[in-house]
């Protein structure tokens, strides 16, 4: 077994498995298997849960409520599908149900403000302001738009899935998931319609 | 914003995809640490699952949820399944259609919580606190209720193949009704919102109508009586708890009973040749009835029609008004004072002259008075 050290910590690193192995040993009950898939998929599952959710989620938390469930319910994967499209439905299922959560609490996560930096006109600060605005105001307007169009526009627009992708994830066909992509950007260019960040953006989209 | 005004390739979505991501990536050292805490906690999380592993249920209980403290079991027997370990219900348990019980095991319902159990024909119990009750083993048509408050709703078919429910104190035979049975120790009340039951007990068999309930005493003789209002109500709040979980709907339970003498309508009619009476305020209380009656209307009876159209519109009234009392009521039985005394203040305000306010303000053990 090699070690490397990293940022001051011993760290082992592990031999690459195959997923099929690692999902029998993890339905078998071995955690450190399910620990290997989840070092192997948490990357996805927070890119997943990020775009579906949008910023201020708390990615930590939910990647291992994601791992936890996925761990609950192992013994129900049958290895129809790959385990990675398992996993990422599950991860949206946990995404939704955690605005279901926020929605029925009525918190409103904190506003974002965007940051001016004066005297500072390089390129990067303006993009890094820009970018932030654009996801704030693109999330708030989310945030009005039904479940199953947020995560079908989310996955396919801004995660860049394809619709065959985006029908397995979702559980629906390929002509469900491209009607609920149209119904949604169509949703959301009207709501942005007069926003001068979001406006350009969705031109780019439709392109 | 003349970035903005460039619609170049992707930019605009990469500068979103740059903000959105940035805080996705992990290091491996954070990567190792995450892991070792889920490992940790699905540690922590089996010991405590493993208990269940034991119970022979034939699917997945589904998720447990801590928060909640309602259940819905659906009930499909396992034939030759031998009884096991008792299933104590404990924060919400979901078990889907088409999802097993074995025959035999007892159910117990804890304190402050509430069951529904719904067979495969729809047949449905709704089992209140610290309810025990069990599937008979070897006998598809009989449950036992060996202690607690079910509410039953036995569909036709059901009736059909016979339905009975066994108790200590003696047997109900169902049918097709809707009725609640309450067991406590040394007493058992059969109360009865639709159809007919027989009590049997101690060699004696009451048969009981729609309206009434039989009090059965260990040693004592059968007592039966109109159904009071707070039977009513008691049996309403073990439908209403599980009324948000999915399966049949709550059961109708009238809760127009105990009149007052000056009203007209008595919704305690007796049957007659076995054939419920019919009265207007009947069908403007049953959605059944009047969905039944869609005969065309004899332009002679216009008359008839409009005093029965003012008598439906007091009626509503009156039915508001009920309803405002049975929600504090309900809310004032469940231990909820503060919002029983907010809609006791809603029912004052709104019914200066109505008729229950003083039983709320005595429930609620607040001073009130109409304005």
């Amino acid at each position: 077994m090699e070690c490397i050290l990293t940022e001051g910590m011993t760290v082992e690193r592990r031999e690459v498995h195959d997923d099929r192995d690692l999902v029998r040993r993890a339905q078998a009950g071995d955690r450190e298997a399910t620990g290997d898939l989840f070092v192997l998929h948490s990357h996805a599952v927070r890119r997943l849960l990020a775009s579906v959710i949008g910023p201020g989620a708390d990615l930590d938390d939910l990647t291992q409520e994601v791992f936890l469930r996925a761990h609950r319910s192992l013994h129900g994967f049958r290895g129809k599908s790959r385990f990675s499209t398992w996993l990422h439905r599950l991860t949206v299922n946990t995404a939704v149900s955690h605005l279901r959560k926020m929605k029925n609490k009525q918190v409103l996560m904190d506003p974002v403000v965007l940051e001016v930096v004066a005297g500072d006109d390089s390129a990067s600060v303006h993009d890094s302001a820009m970018g932030r605005e654009m996801v704030r105001r693109l999330y708030r307007i989310l945030d009005t738009v039904s479940h199953k169009r947020r995560a079908a526009f989310t996955l396919f627009e801004i995660e860049g899935r394809s619709l065959a992708s985006l029908a397995e994830i979702l559980g629906i066909s390929r002509a469900s998931a491209k009607s609920r992509v149209w119904f949604a950007r169509r949703e959301i260019t009207r709501k942005a319609s007069d926003d001068p960040y979001l406006g350009p953006l969705l031109r780019e989209l439709k392109q | 914003m003349d970035k903005m005004n460039n619609e170049n390739g992707n930019e605009l979505l990469g500068e979103l995809r740059d903000e959105l991501y940035a805080g996705v990536t992990r290091s491996d050292s954070q990567l190792e640490l995450e892991r070792r805490k889920l490992i940790d906690r699905i540690g922590h999380e089996e010991p405590e699952r493993a208990p269940r592993k034991g119970l022979v249920i034939g699917f997945s209980l589904g998720v447990a949820v801590a928060a909640a403290a309602l259940a819905l079991f659906v009930l499909m027997p396992l034939e030759e399944q031998a009884p096991t370990a008792p299933i104590s219900l404990s924060g919400l348990w979901r078990v889907g259609p088409g999802d097993a019980v074995s025959r035999g095991r007892e159910i117990r319902v804890p304190p402050n919580a509430g069951a529904k159990l719904v067979m495969k024909d729809r047949t449905t119990f709704w089992l209140g606190a610290s309810t025990r009750a069990s599937m008979k083993d070897g006998d598809p048509s009989t449950i036992e209720l060996t202690h607690g408050r079910m509410l039953t709703v036995v569909t036709p078919r059901r009736t059909g193949s016979g339905l009975t429910v066994e108790t200590p104190l003696g047997n109900v035979v169902v049918h097709g009704t809707t009725f609640s049975i309450l067991v406590d120790g040394e007493s058992m009340r059969v109360r009865l919102h639709e159809g007919t039951v027989d009590v049997i007990s101690a060699g004696e068999t009451i048969p009981v109508s729609r309206g009434h309930q039989v009090e059965v005493r260990r040693g004592c003789a059968l007592v039966v009586s109109p159904v009071d209002r707070a039977g009513v109500l008691a049996d309403l709040m073990i439908a209403e708890k599980t009324a948000d979980l999915d399966g049949p709907p709550v059961p109708r339970i009238d809760p127009a009973v105990e009149k007052p003498a000056s009203t007209t309508r008595d919704h305690l009619d007796p049957v007659i040749d076995g054939t419920p009476k019919t009265t207007p305020s009947d069908k403007a209380r049953d959605p059944r009835i009047s969905a039944r009656d869609g005969r065309k209307k004899d332009p002679a009876a216009d008359e008839i029609e409009t005093s029965e159209v003012v008598e439906e519109k007091a009626m509503e009234e009156e039915l508001i008004e009920e309803e405002l009392f049975t929600k504090a009521y309900v809310e004032a039985q469940a231990g909820n004072l503060s919002t029983g005394r907010k809609l006791l203040e809603e029912y004052l305000s709104a019914h200066p002259d109505g008729r229950y306010w003083q039983r709320v303000a005595d429930i609620l053990g607040v001073e009130a008075s109409p304005r």
